[in-house]
């Protein structure tokens, strides 16, 4: 028998539990604040885009990731968020105002939508969902004196304290700002008994509210601050493209948006940034690939589409946890390679582990 | 009483499950449920969980009604409950669970949890202080950081009774806390029934199978049939009630000790 290690819940509650925990993170944060230096403009544009995706990552990965309720109306949040934006700024309202409103405001139309779906079960808040995503379409479409019609709406560049931050640097740097944040929040609540309720109403209602749970509320507070964080996502991706329009937030939005966290990793938030990082990075090696292609395939130009459905079933199929699963595999092998070496050099039998 | 239900009746389609049920259990007690499958037992449990309303009758408790309360109200006001078929989080590790069945006591609200502030911080070292020392008196420290899904059924009828245990509750409803355990087991759960009710001071109501566990730790049985209730009273005179052996519960059985 060994000595159980004294529990430390001082530590246990921490962000990192050891400050040598945090060092892969700082190493991360560190390299994203430098990518000016080592990326161009066109890169340092995409990986922007990518943040600004993982985002709205964040808030899937928590509204369907741990709380288990599927949402087909995020275009929605995403489009109210981006048209509010571009609406407020247009009316000479601060960039520093406009963009927490566009949260809020995407937040307040998930509470909307959302206080009669939640009360029901899950299937409920997907159709719901869909309506909603079907109805934005329309009014994007049709509401011209305010959203343009489908001739768009062009987006005023940001400025805070009269510096405009409309170049890519100043965007990513914004975009990268609000992802650590949204980061740090998530995480914060994933670390909180909401994120055990979020768990706990997932995989079982019943024994969630024999435990006191609301599930109703619950539902509803997870539902709003997915919103919310996919406005926000929505008002960055006004300014990243400049020019809004009804057929960037078409229903494919919200698929892409359950792609991110389901390809990421749906069961943690670093999947967020995963998928982000996919759906972005895709389109990028296919179009290097495309003259290495044979020209039957090259010609497509659905290359990307049926590259994400085939990933996504064989993440399904054999790593539902997606990359950020792959990620811990990873480091599982890596780790029992080392420990297997540590063995060999103390001329221990390899293949033994200690308990 | 703690707990009072008056004339409680509950109909499935063409189910008759309950039919005008009252008992009351007095607090400090460890009062038994008993009656074949089918009775009504789990029935009556989710009507005091709320899961199910009552088609009539009345519920009370701590002389409070509480029929007309959403389920997760039922839990604040101190109930806590195990399932038949033990439902924990099998994904998260057994503090977590733990954790979960604190949730009563949560005294924060999302932006406080968003920002994870001091008073976030310290309900947490506070609630896994609890959660430890439930583990301690349980004696299942050593799994504390295992998934539930990596334990023997056994191990998690005992962490759900844990996580009931962990929102100090008032009164404790037991679905069949015995079922599917070895004997050694068994005896295991009796004594700590016991031991939850007396040193603890938590009312216990449990519907069990097994008789000699029922006649060890019981101050009170309740045999329901059908929906019905037909013999009430402390465990030797009920067990002992030969109408209540002979046609219900098989051949007459001693009430012996299971250890
Ligand atoms: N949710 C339900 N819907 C329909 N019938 C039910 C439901 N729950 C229980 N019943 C029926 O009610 C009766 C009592 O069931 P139950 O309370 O589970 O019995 P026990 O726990 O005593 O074995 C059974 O006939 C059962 O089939
Ligand atoms: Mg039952």
């Amino acid at each position: 028998m060994h000595q159980a290690p004294a529990i430390n819940r001082a530590a246990e509650v921490r962000l990192f539990r050891r400050g040598a925990d945090a060092i892969p993170y700082a190493g991360l944060a560190a390299l994203a604040v430098l990518a000016p230096v080592y990326l161009d403009d066109y890169g340092l544009a995409q990986v922007g885009l990518a943040l600004v995706y993982a985002i709205a990552g964040l808030g899937v990965v928590l509204l369907t990731g741990y709380a288990g309720q599927v949402s087909l109306g995020h275009a929605a949040f995403l489009a109210s968020g981006a048209y509010a934006e571009a609406v407020l700024l247009a009316h000479g309202v601060p960039f520093v105002v406009a963009l927490p409103a566009a949260g809020a405001l995407a937040a307040l139309l998930g509470i909307i939508v959302g206080l009669p779906a939640l009360r029901l079960s899950g299937i409920y808040l997907t159709v719901a969902t869909l309506a909603l995503a079907f109805i934005a379409e329309e009014v994007l479409a049709r509401w011209e004196p305010v959203t343009g019609g489908n001739s768009g709406l062009v987006v005023t560049a940001p400025t805070m304290l009269g510096w405009e931050l409309g170049d890519e640097r100043a965007l990513y740097y914004m975009a990268l700002a609000l992802f650590s944040l949204a980061l740090i929040g998530s995480a914060n609540l994933v670390r909180s008994p909401l994120g055990r309720a979020l768990i706990a109403v997932r995989d079982s209602e019943v024994a969630a509210s024999a435990l006191g749970v609301d599930l109703a509320r619950t539902k509803l507070t997870v539902f709003a601050f997915s919103a919310g964080l996919t406005g926000v996502a929505g008002a960055l991706y006004a300014h990243k493209i400049a020019f809004i329009s009804p057929e960037q937030f078409t229903i494919t939005a919200s698929i892409e948006l359950l792609l991110i966290a389901f390809i990421g990793g749906p069961g943690a938030l670093a999947g967020a940034l995963l998928g982000a990082g996919f759906l972005i990075g895709v389109p990028q090696i296919v179009a290097l690939a495309r003259p290495l292609l044979p020209p039957a395939i090259a010609t497509q130009n659905s290359i990307e589409a049926a590259v994400f459905g085939i990933a996504l079933i064989l993440f399904i199929r054999f790593e539902p946890r997606g990359l950020h699963g792959l990620w811990l595999r990873a480091r599982a092998s890596g780790e029992r390679i080392a420990r297997r070496r540590r063995h060999v050099a103390h001329g221990e039998r390899p293949g033994r582990e200690a308990p | 009483m703690l707990l009072e239900a008056r004339d409680l009746s509950v109909r499935f389609g063409g189910v008759q499950a309950l039919r005008a049920v009252s008992f009351a259990v007095p607090e400090g007690a460890v009062f038994a449920i008993i009656g074949p499958n089918g009775a009504g037992k789990t029935t009556l449990f989710n009507v005091i969980s709320r899961f199910i309303t009552a088609e009539a009758g009345r519920l009370r408790f701590a002389g409070r009604a509480i029929d007309r309360l959403a389920p997760h109200r039922i839990a604040a006001l101190g109930i806590a409950r195990t399932f038949q078929n033990v439902e924990l989080l099998h994904q998260a590790t057994v503090k977590d669970n733990l954790l979960l069945g604190q949730h009563v006591h949560r005294r924060t609200g999302f932006l406080a949890e968003l920002a994870f502030l001091g008073t976030v911080r310290r309900q947490e070292i506070r609630m896994r202080e609890r959660a430890d020392e439930v583990l301690d008196y349980l004696g299942l420290q050593r799994y504390r950081d295992v998934r539930v899904a990596e334990l023997p059924y056994g191990t998690r009828k005992l962490v759900e009774l844990g996580r009931a245990l962990a929102s100090a509750p008032r009164l404790l409803l037991l679905d069949e806390p015995a079922a599917g355990l070895a004997s050694e087991d068994r005896a295991d759960v009796a004594l700590r029934i016991r031991d939850v009710c007396e040193r603890r001071g938590v009312t216990v109501l449990m519907v069990e199978h097994d008789l000699g566990l029922v006649a060890a730790v019981s101050d009170h049985v309740l045999v329901l049939d059908h929906g019905v209730a037909i013999a009430e009273g402390t465990a030797a005179e009920v067990l002992e009630s030969s109408a209540v052996v002979d046609a219900y519960l098989g051949p007459p059985v001693a009430p012996t000790t299971p250890w």
